[in-house]
Parts: structure tokens; C-alpha cells; sequence
């Protein structure tokens, strides 16, 4: 009986406690809310990337749009020369086509090939030897690196910040004019993140859909693919995103890769596995950018390495192809190309239109 | 009947107490205001122009010097923290008003305090930070990500004026730059709602050259990654912190 009562009370004030815990927290205070949130579409097949747009980083268009006209103003470079998107080109997806290392401000070199930029949200580090370890801090370096755009971040913050156009477009995204490094590199996170490229012939094939078929050579390739690359190339953002020495004779001696950052002898010539995605726009290949043709990789990967003691263990046996295995298999490579994601309207340069009118004169139309 | 009503009445009124309370801690918080003081063997720091004598033999100028003082907790005598939310501090002798900063502190005795000595790990992996973490500061490695904990530049009194340079900093394993300093007291202090505690907070810049690791700055003129060099100067500093001064 008394049981009975008590769930009957239980019943009867468990609605009032959750009436009164909603009437407390249920008036947050008021947050701006610009726009609804993008999403950011990637196959089910994938793992959930590294990097999220949560809470810590709303995707929103206004967001997005700001990031591109960053990743596409000259004037962060400090004599308004270089942008992100010199030398990383939506037609190269991203990377600096024909260039083995990019000519950065005042034309000087620097000692490694531009990486493309896509799937970005899956990298858990960047650049050839893993140096950064987010997303968002990433844009940092090439902006202050003196042969690369060869200015402060306090300096680019300041010209931002000083510039009508950019008001306008951080109050879009943010609700408010202020401008900090923080928005601007999650802005810039937003741009280069929804950088997914998912829509090559393997990725269509992979998902069934209709039409999307390989042909025989490309079939057949994709088996020597599994073979004898997928262990370090792993499916299906074709990178298992480790450093590897893989047996190249070192270009630039200093250069000694992932051990700049780990200072561990183990790691000296290691560099990051890249991704097989886009190889049709990205050449040249490698590290150093050495190689203008695949075929020269497979050459490589075929022939006699440059023995140290940290070459990777898989690099020990040569790749033994037949001439019909090579064609195969750079037809399955072939596949990878995504041209979708090259022509993507979304990542174009507008900075023609988004920077605008209000200085007519302080930035140089492309 | 009468069970059920006192029961749902009582069940508002403790929701609103537990919504009262929160806020009740906001309104019993009272300043403890801390002024960092930076002196050499004693002296007062002055940056450039002024040589101060190292144990090793070596004088010197100074002419940069800033670190991040961060997740301060004050200590009651019962053990018990509170922690200062968001708290990174980025002293930096040149800017004067970087000396200076307050932190509410909720109604209390407290017998000591405890911080770090550089940017927690987990504030090295987050990204974009804003405020004192913010990348502008200079206090950031772009090229390896991390901060700078502490920073120290300057010129040795010889006919060459060799420039010497120390960007302390690394976070993970053997390369773990970060310390906490614990200060007691000399009398518990205590913080009232409505009242400022002033505290002055010393730090001793010779500390950075010795005890444990004598620095010879003919050896290591300039340790700016992450790496043993780093590890034995934090080592050093650690100790550099006194409180001069409270009330």
C-alpha cells in the first residue's frame, strides 16, 4: 500500500522537478544566431573526421565565405603578393602544379612541395613532417614563414581588421565586426575543411551508384593496389597518415623530416604518407616534388633505394610489376581523380566581389 | 494528498535553491589582485640598460622577458582548491599593465596557491585560442605547435654582445616544459565579498641560469625548441617564484 502511494508521489512530482529544472535552464541568454548551420557531407563509409565542426566551430556559408576571401586576399603576404591560393590552386586541388617547391615571396624557394588540400578534416597533423597539430593553427605558419608570405599574424590581424570590406563580411559570420586571430583561422578552418573531395570514379564504384563501373584494367589494378600499396595508402582517404622513409636519395641534405619536429635519429628522412587522391592534378610527387610523371614513382618504388637506417621495412623488397600490372594499376590510380571537386564552384576565388569597392586600389584583382 | 502537494511544492523550492544558489557564489566572490614584481639576485629587473652578473661568471642585458602564469587554485586549510576559470596570464615585462591582474576568488581562508608556469597540454592541442593564448602574442611556435611558456632575451656585457636567446617551451614527455609552483602563506589571507587582497608576487630571473643546471651562456646562447636544453632551464625556473607581499 504504501509502496503504491509512493510511486503514485514519485509519478506526480517527478514531472513537477523536470517542469521546474526546465523553467531555470531553459532560458539561456540570448545567443545571435547569424544563419543555420552547414553540414559537412562526407561518404557513411568514412570514420568521423578528426577535426569537427561542433560547437567550437559552427559551419555556417557567411563563415565559409569569409574563410575564402582570406584564403584568397594577397594582402596577408607582407608586400600584398602571395595568398594561400597562389600557390595552393583549386585546378592543382590545391597544390602548386609544376612546381617541385613553391616560389613563395620575393620568388625564394622553399625546400618542399606544396601539399594539395582536400579531406583536411581527416589529418590528425599537417605538413610534411606533421609540424602543426590542428587545423586551425595551421594557416599560421606559411603566413609568418619568411619564404613563404613573410608576415606577423599580429600584422595580418591589423590589415583585417583595418579593412571596411572584411567588417562587413565578419559580421555576417560572427554576429559582430571584431576581428581576432581566433575568427579568422576558424573562418579559414571552415574554408579549408569543407574541402572534401568524395566524388572520383573509385568513390562513386565504391558507393554502387548507378553507372559508376571499373573497367577491367582499372578492376584488376585495384587488386595490385590492395597488394602492394594499401598498407601505407590505405583506403579510403589512401593514406594511413604516418611519416614513412620511403628509400629516396635526400634532396636537400638539411632537410632531415619528421625528425625536425620529433628530433628522434629514428625519424630522420620520414615524411608524412600523402594521399593518392587528385594525383592527375597534383604532380609533381614526393616530398620535394622530384618526380614530374607517376610513372617515374613506380619507377622508384621498382628500382634500387638510398639505404638508411630508418628506411621503412616495406621499402626493402623492389615492386615487381609486368608491363600490363604497371598499366593497371596506374588505370586504378587514374580512378582516384576527382574532378568535381577541381571545378567545385564554392571554392573559386570571388575576392573580386567580397572585397569590393571600399578600397578599390588596396587589392589587386586577380 | 497533502504528501503529494508538500512534495511537488518542496521539489520547486529545492530547484529555485539550487538555481539561487549558483548564483550566490557570483555575489560572495571577492579580488585578489596580484602584481607580478621581476628582479634579478634581488634587484629590480630593468630591461637594456642595466647588467646584472651571472654565477657562471658571464653579465648580461636583458631586454626581453614574459611567461604565462596559468591555472591558478588557491588552497583553503581544509585542502580544498578553487580554480580561477580561464586562467592564462601572459606576463610580460616590458608592458607594464601585463603586471597586474586581478582574480575573483570566492569568500574564504586561504593558506597557499598553486599555478603553472606555462600553457596547460591540453590549451597546446585546441587550436585557435583567443586572449592571453592568442598566436599574435608571440608566444606561439608556428613551425612545431606549442606554446612558448617563457621567454628570455638578451645580450652578454662582451665586446661581441652575443646575443643570447631562450623560447622555453614543449608539453608532452621527456619534452615537458610546463612546472607548477605551490606558495604558502606566511599568514592565511583572507578574501572577503567587496574587498581586494593585494598580493606581489616576485619572480627571481637569475634563477633561469642555475640550481639544478648551471647555464653557460658560451655553451647554450640559444635554446628556442622544444628538447633537454628547454627541460633543464624550466627545471631552473620553477623555483623562481616568491611571495614578497600580502594584504
Amino acid at each position: 500500500m504504501w509502496s503504491k502511494k509512493f510511486v503514485r508521489i514519485v509519478k506526480f512530482v517527478m514531472p513537477c522537478f523536470l517542469l521546474a529544472l526546465l523553467f531555470i535552464y531553459a532560458c539561456p541568454p540570448e545567443i545571435a544566431r547569424p544563419e543555420k548551420q552547414w553540414q559537412l557531407h562526407y561518404p557513411d563509409s568514412w570514420s568521423e573526421p578528426v577535426y569537427k565542426f561542433d560547437k567550437n566551430n559552427k559551419l555556417t556559408k557567411a563563415g565559409f565565405e569569409l574563410g575564402r576571401t582570406l584564403f584568397y586576399d594577397r594582402r596577408l603576404s607582407r608586400n600584398g603578393t602571395i595568398s594561400c591560393g597562389s600557390c595552393h590552386q583549386q585546378f592543382a586541388a590545391f597544390a602548386h602544379i609544376d612546381h617541385p617547391t613553391s616560389h613563395g615571396i620575393d620568388n625564394k624557394l622553399g625546400t618542399r612541395n606544396t601539399p594539395p588540400l582536400f579531406n583536411l578534416n581527416w589529418q590528425p597533423a599537417f605538413f610534411w613532417d606533421g609540424a602543426v597539430n590542428h587545423l586551425e593553427v595551421q594557416p599560421i605558419s606559411p603566413m609568418q614563414n619568411p619564404v613563404e608570405m613573410d608576415e606577423t599574424l599580429a600584422n595580418v590581424v591589423d590589415k583585417v581588421a583595418g579593412d571596411t570590406a572584411y567588417k562587413r563580411l565578419f559580421k555576417a559570420a560572427y554576429g559582430d565586426e571584431k576581428v581576432n586571430s581566433q575568427r579568422m583561422l576558424k573562418a579559414l578552418a571552415q574554408f579549408m575543411g569543407m574541402m572534401v573531395s568524395c566524388n572520383s570514379k573509385y568513390d562513386k564504384v565504391m558507393r554502387k551508384e548507378i553507372g559508376a563501373e571499373f573497367t577491367q584494367s582499372e578492376a584488376n589494378g585495384l587488386v595490385i593496389f590492395r597488394n602492394k600499396c594499401a598498407s601505407c595508402h590505405k583506403e579510403p582517404l589512401f593514406t594511413d597518415y604516418t611519416y614513412r622513409n620511403n628509400g629516396l636519395t635526400p634532396k636537400f641534405k638539411t632537410d632531415s623530416g619528421r625528425a625536425v619536429i620529433t628530433k628522434q635519429p629514428g625519424d630522420i628522412y620520414k615524411f608524412r604518407v600523402p594521399s593518392l587522391r587528385n594525383l592527375k592534378y597534383t604532380w609533381p610527387y614526393m616530398h620535394d616534388g622530384r618526380f614530374n610523371e607517376l610513372e617515374q614513382v613506380l619507377d622508384h618504388y621498382a628500382g634500387e633505394k638510398f639505404r638508411s637506417a630508418t628506411m621503412d621495412p616495406a621499402m626493402q623488397m623492389r615492386l615487381y610489376l609486368t608491363a600490363t600490372e604497371r598499366k593497371d594499376l596506374l588505370a586504378f590510380l587514374g580512378t582516384l581523380n576527382d574532378k568535381e571537386f577541381v571545378k567545385d564552384e564554392r571554392f573559386k576565388d570571388l575576392t573580386g566581389q567580397t572585397l569590393q569597392s571600399d578600397h578599390p586600389h588596396s587589392f589587386d584583382k586577380k | 494528498m497533502t504528501i503529494k502537494w508538500t512534495a511537488a511544492i518542496l521539489s520547486v523550492c529545492i530547484c529555485f535553491a539550487v538555481a539561487t544558489g549558483v548564483r550566490a557564489q557570483y555575489t560572495t566572490n571577492g579580488k585578489l589582485s596580484v602584481h607580478v614584481q621581476n628582479v634579478f639576485n634581488g634587484a629590480p629587473l630593468m630591461l637594456n640598460d642595466r647588467a646584472y652578473g651571472l654565477t657562471a661568471g658571464d653579465s648580461i642585458f636583458i631586454s626581453a622577458y614574459k611567461f604565462y602564469v596559468s591555472n591558478i587554485r588557491l588552497v583553503n586549510a581544509e585542502g580544498k582548491e578553487v580554480e580561477e576559470p580561464e586562467s592564462y596570464h601572459l606576463v610580460n615585462e616590458a608592458r607594464s599593465s601585463s603586471k597586474t591582474f586581478d582574480i575573483d576568488v570566492p569568500e574564504g581562508r586561504y593558506i597557499s596557491m598553486r599555478f603553472m608556469i606555462g600553457v596547460d597540454s591540453l590549451h597546446n592541442v585546441s587550436g585557435a585560442q583567443t586572449d592571453a593564448l592568442d598566436p599574435v602574442n608571440a608566444m606561439f611556435w608556428d613551425w612545431n605547435t606549442g606554446y612558448i611558456m617563457a621567454k628570455l632575451e638578451g645580450r652578454r656585457n662582451d665586446p661581441e654582445q652575443t646575443e643570447f636567446s631562450f623560447h622555453i617551451g614543449g608539453f608532452a614527455g621527456a619534452n615537458n616544459t610546463l612546472r607548477w609552483v605551490t606558495l604558502r602563506f606566511a599568514t592565511p589571507i583572507t578574501i572577503k565579498a567587496g574587498f581586494s587582497t593585494e598580493m606581489v608576487l616576485k619572480t627571481d630571473v637569475a634563477e633561469w641560469f642555475k640550481t639544478p643546471n648551471m647555464i653557460y651562456l658560451d655553451k647554450t646562447p640559444v635554446v628556442t625548441m622544444e628538447g633537454a636544453d628547454a627541460v633543464r632551464i624550466a627545471d631552473n625556473y620553477a623555483d623562481m617564484f616568491s611571495l614578497n607581499h600580502v594584504e
